[in-house]
């Protein structure tokens, strides 16, 4: 049975994913750091391709995430924010590049920031696992995993040092070929 | 003669081409965008020739006169304006939803005023197909208040950056590129449910 699966084509779309001083120390000993900056450079953004040759349809990703950190509760095996996750979605074709123009087809984005701040000290620890679900054409067809990746980050801080610690952060891994299905009991919402 | 009869020729080349189910907007910094429609009934699947139907899901695709580019997109309140015409020629009202589109579109300046995504426009657009993909859009119905049958014209507006990986806030509004004059036929038959 043809099975799509998913590579991962750019895992640094904005350099490497690194921790760094969002606000450093301000006058009243606030403080503030972050995965890079959203959208910009150093967070963690990377394009994996499905392939589909016999099937066209539509694919995107789910993203679960386990937070700690200062100044909020932690949460284990959450939602983050919306499925698919915010912007992390797309058509798949069954053809990875248009013969007509170039365009190289089935690129899924995930773009995310996560960042903690705090009067004096803050930290922040976070693993996020990304399922990647496709569906194929159909109008009731349902979404099944193709695989899944990891990815993570650990930053924290307490004036008045500039250092941050610890200061970690790993992936985003390869796609695995996985049959793991994404489950969640809530949803975590971004502060606004 | 002649004259009139590569005039007539260009003029049905010209319709042709609008009864494509596609919106292209103006070109802009040689960055210009496609608005397309994913059938609602079948996930996956983009429209082609038939008309958009007022339930079917819109999405965007980049193109650029030379090369490539990498570009930076926010969100629709920032980045998408819409507007709609009824068959009466009066403005169609907006959803709850739709009344968001557009609604910071002048506060987009830089990375800093909203999250902004990576999409890389790639080639030129070609109305025989051959694979697209873009950001998604919300289906008609679910931006305005379609409560009639006939054809709508839907309207938008697109703004976004050219990526540069500076902090320079002069730079990336000089990267702003704002597209306009996208125009899609909207049709709502008379059998529909919603």
């Amino acid at each position: 049975m043809f099975r799509p699966s998913v590579v991962m084509i750019n895992p640094a779309l904005h350099g490497p994913a690194t921790n760094i001083w969002l606000t450093p120390w301000n006058a009243v000993f606030f403080g503030k750091a972050g995965l890079g900056i959203t959208g910009l450079t150093n967070n963690m953004s990377y394009y994996v391709q499905v392939i589909s040759s016999d099937f066209a349809g539509y694919a995107k990703i789910t993203q679960l995430c386990t937070l700690s950190g200062s100044g909020f509760s932690s949460v284990s095996n959450y939602l983050d924010n919306a499925n698919p996750y915010p912007g992390a979605i797309n058509i798949v074709n069954t053809n990875l590049v248009s013969p007509l123009n170039g365009h190289t087809n089935n690129l899924i984005n995930l773009d995310d920031a996560p960042q903690n701040g705090g009067l004096f000290s803050f930290s922040l620890t976070g693993s996020f696992v990304d399922y990647l679900m496709f569906t194929p054409n159909g109008g009731s067809s349902i979404y099944v995993p193709l695989g899944k990746l990891t990815w993570s980050t650990a930053l924290g801080a307490s004036y008045p040092s500039t250092n941050l610690s610890p200061n970690s952060v790993s992936g985003p891994t390869a796609p695995d070929a996985s049959y793991v299905w994404p489950v969640w009991d809530y949803v975590f919402s971004n502060p606004n | 003669m002649k004259n009139r009869l590569i005039l007539t020729l260009l003029t049905g080349c010209i319709l042709s081409a609008d009864a494509l189910a596609v919106g292209l907007s103006n070109t802009n910094s040689g960055i210009y965008v496609a608005v397309m429609a994913r059938r609602a009934s079948e996930p996956g699947v983009i429209v082609y020739g038939d008309p958009i139907r007022f339930d079917d899901g819109l999405f965007w695709c980049p193109f650029c006169t030379a090369g490539s580019a990498m570009l930076s997109y926010p969100s629709p309140s920032y980045g998408v304006k819409v507007k709609m015409i009824g068959a009466d020629g009066v403005e169609v009202p907006k959803t709850r939803l739709g009344k968001t589109f557009g609604s910071k579109w002048d506060r987009l300046h830089s990375y800093k005023d909203d999250h902004l995504r990576p999409v890389e426009a790639q080639g030129h657009y070609d109305a025989r197909g051959g694979g697209y993909g873009g950001p998604f859009l919300p289906s008609p119905v679910d931006l305005f208040e379609m409560k009639k049958p006939g054809t709508y014209t839907l309207e938008m507006e697109i703004q976004l950056f050219r990526y540069t990986a500076s902090l320079d806030l002069g730079a990336w509004k000089t990267n702003l590129v704002h597209l306009s004059a996208i125009r899609l036929n909207v049709e709502k038959p008379p059998d529909a449910k919603k």
